[in-house]
């Protein structure tokens, strides 16, 4: 647990500001950004994609922090909405939709017993920007 | 969303028409195709479990991993994701259920909802009608 919040502690000072709108919103946002991912087949624009979307994903749980709105409810949106965007990103990869299913898993257990999840986007993205430069 | 709305919405995400698709954008709501012609409902954004993230999820990966002998299975697979995204986005769903009983619904006015369903009748249509036709006439002769 403290590790998760010192993980809070960094991205949250990264933030620019926090805007009073529903977190949710948020979410969904960072769910409908990665949809131009099923357009697009250069490495690089994948990995931009996915980073805004990441960076939607850090932004709805900053402002939920910051404005007080935490809720179970934004939880298990932030969550449907992060393994959908999962879904979306790894469709074309079916290789690695074993790691989505973990990933749905856990989420649950995340509801249930605040199990962690595994960062999937980010190390796909670290992996795509690593493609495109070799 | 309505089922022409989810073919339309698979057609433009994966942009090639395909029956299998087609099917694959109704699977999840299969249930509902079966209480069609008696008129029996389970209520608006009702959903069997197929269409969640959990047992849907399950589908995707069996699909997803027998498309390697069964290539038709790739945009089967793709289908039923469409579908169960659209419902995700458009409706009340409880996308862990099952195992947790929260639901999640944007509540989008009903105005909003319209204007997404012509917006993919009409983009779907647009870009993919004379695919659809020709299919049809196929079909029928």
């Amino acid at each position: 647990m403290e590790l998760r919040k010192i993980g809070y502690s960094i991205r949250d000072s990264l933030m620019p500001f926090a805007v009073k709108v529903n977190p949710s919103y948020i979410s969904y946002l960072s769910l409908l950004s990665t949809f131009p991912i099923l357009f697009t087949n250069n490495p690089l624009y994948q990995a931009a994609i996915i980073f805004f979307a990441l960076f939607l994903d850090s932004y709805d749980g900053f402002i939920a922090r910051e404005h007080k709105m935490e809720s179970r409810q934004g939880l298990v949106t932030d969550l449907a909405c992060d393994r959908y965007s999962e879904l979306i990103i790894f469709i074309k990869n079916p290789i690695l939709l074993p790691f989505v299913f973990l990933n749905i898993v856990l989420s649950i257990m995340n509801l249930r017993k605040g199990w962690h999840i595994l960062p999937l986007r980010h190390a796909y993205m670290v992996y795509l920007v690593l493609a495109a430069l070799m | 969303m309505d089922l022409i709305s989810h073919l339309f919405f698979a057609l433009l995400l994966y942009q090639r028409f395909d029956i299998w698709l087609f099917i694959g954008a109704v699977i999840p709501d299969i249930d509902k195709i079966y209480t069609y012609p008696k008129k029996r409902f389970r209520g608006a954004g009702s959903h069997t479990a197929l269409g969640e993230l959990p047992f849907g999820a399950i589908l995707l990966l069996a699909s997803a991993s027998l498309s390697i002998f069964y290539p038709f299975l790739t945009s089967l697979t793709f289908g039923m994701l469409t579908h169960m995204l659209l419902d995700f986005i458009t409706g009340e769903t409880g996308p862990f259920r099952p195992f947790a009983t929260e639901r999640v619904d944007f509540n989008w006015p009903i105005k909003a909802k319209i204007i997404i369903g012509i917006f993919l009748w009409g983009a779907g249509l647009a870009f993919y009608g004379g695919e659809i036709w020709s299919f049809a006439k196929s079909v029928i002769q």
